[in-house]
């Protein structure tokens, strides 16, 4: 039996390369279904993924990738998929790599697979100081969980049914990649990496510049901490 | 028998003048109650406070204040930390709830297209 797949894709003003990510996700996994979630996108982000035969979410308002991203999980959840697989909207994610994330989410029956860029260092592995930023990030979930996580802020994962029956059901808000794995490891779900490659961003631009990378570290160290002691349903 | 000096009289005036802000949004619904309630304690304390100010010297004295009206700055400062927090609460609950109504519209949505597209093709099909 096949599995009922869903490609969940967050997208915020990504007009310059939603075609091309859901294009390369059709050849990937055709037999996948690729959602959408339009963020509240200012420009045609949401006509180009129609056209190009993506199913939509329009979201009111600009919500944050955390809440785009649930909303997508209540979709599969909702529609029984068995499996999720968030993929960013800027094509940093190389849609070639979601078959072998899959793969590993069923043969390992883990219930969480993360997209890791350095497990195989041949792609782009991004700046030095966001490289120590992940490291740090790294060491302190692996502090906590006693799991190593090499790449803790990827974007590029996939899910099993449990997992996103957990997510679907709260879900952090903004840099959620992080405490999300500290909520897993709280709820005793199991979590592993792939390796994938990623490229540098072919449109838009990163959402973690410069002047937000002091709130960023502050604010995912807080929630990852804070993450230990709050309750999960 | 009390003398009120004019800086007691404002305070009480003042205080007067809250409940009244107070009793006259919550009569046209523009404050709830819940939140009413950090606000008509405060201007309460406030009066009474105001009007006995042995009170306020009795805790002066206790905290070792040495200017009674300093202890009455206090409280309002404690009182605002309070409900500037109280505040912050409320919003974050208000966001939260905010983002599951657009999340829960979106698939609404989509599922109204869903629905409306069968509608349309069955529509062709039976001429």
């Amino acid at each position: 039996m096949r599995h009922k797949i869903l490609i969940i894709i967050p997208a915020y003003n990504e007009a310059a390369s939603i075609r091309e990510v859901i294009a390369g996700l059709k050849a990937s996994v055709p037999h996948a279904d690729v959602l959408v979630i339009n963020d509240g996108s200012r420009d045609n982000t949401s006509e180009i993924a129609r056209k190009e035969g993506a199913m939509v979410l329009d979201l009111s308002f600009n919500m944050g990738i955390g809440a785009a991203v649930q909303t997508g999980f209540l979709f599969a959840e909702q529609r029984g998929y068995d499996a999720a697989v968030q993929v960013d909207g800027d094509g940093q994610h190389d849609p070639a790599d979601v078959p072998a994330l899959l793969k590993e989410l069923f043969e390992t029956k883990v219930n969480m697979v993360i997209g890791s860029r350095y497990l195989r260092r041949n792609g782009y592995v991004s700046t030095k100081l966001r490289r120590i930023g992940i490291r740090f990030f790294a060491f302190f979930l692996f502090l906590l969980t006693r799991t190593y996580i090499g790449d803790p802020t990827s974007g590029f994962r996939a899910m099993d049914r449990e997992a996103i029956r957990f997510f679907a059901s709260g879900y952090p808000s903004d840099y959620p990649e992080p405490e999300a794995l500290i909520l897993l490891h709280k709820k005793g779900l199991k979590v592993a990496e792939a390796p994938v490659t990623m490229r540098p961003r072919s449109g838009g631009s990163s959402s973690i510049r410069m002047a937000r990378a002091c709130y960023y570290m502050f604010k995912v160290t807080l929630s990852v901490g804070m993450g230990m002691f709050k309750r999960v349903e | 028998m009390y003398s009120y000096s004019r800086l007691q009289g404002m305070f009480i005036v003042s205080s007067l003048l809250l409940l009244l802000v107070l009793f006259e949004l919550i009569r046209r619904r523009k404050l709830e109650e819940r939140y009413a309630l950090l606000w008509i304690i405060t201007g309460g304390a406030f009066l009474v406070v105001s009007l006995r100010t042995s009170i306020l010297d009795r805790i002066a004295g206790f905290l070792g204040v040495l200017v009674p009206a300093n202890a009455l700055f206090l409280f309002g400062l404690v009182f605002m930390i309070v409900l500037v927090l109280s505040l912050t609460v409320v919003l974050s609950a208000l966001a939260r709830k905010n983002d599951r109504l657009s999340q829960r519209l979106s698939l609404l949505q989509f599922e109204v297209e869903e629905l409306r597209a069968i509608r349309d093709k069955e529509k062709v099909r039976d001429g």
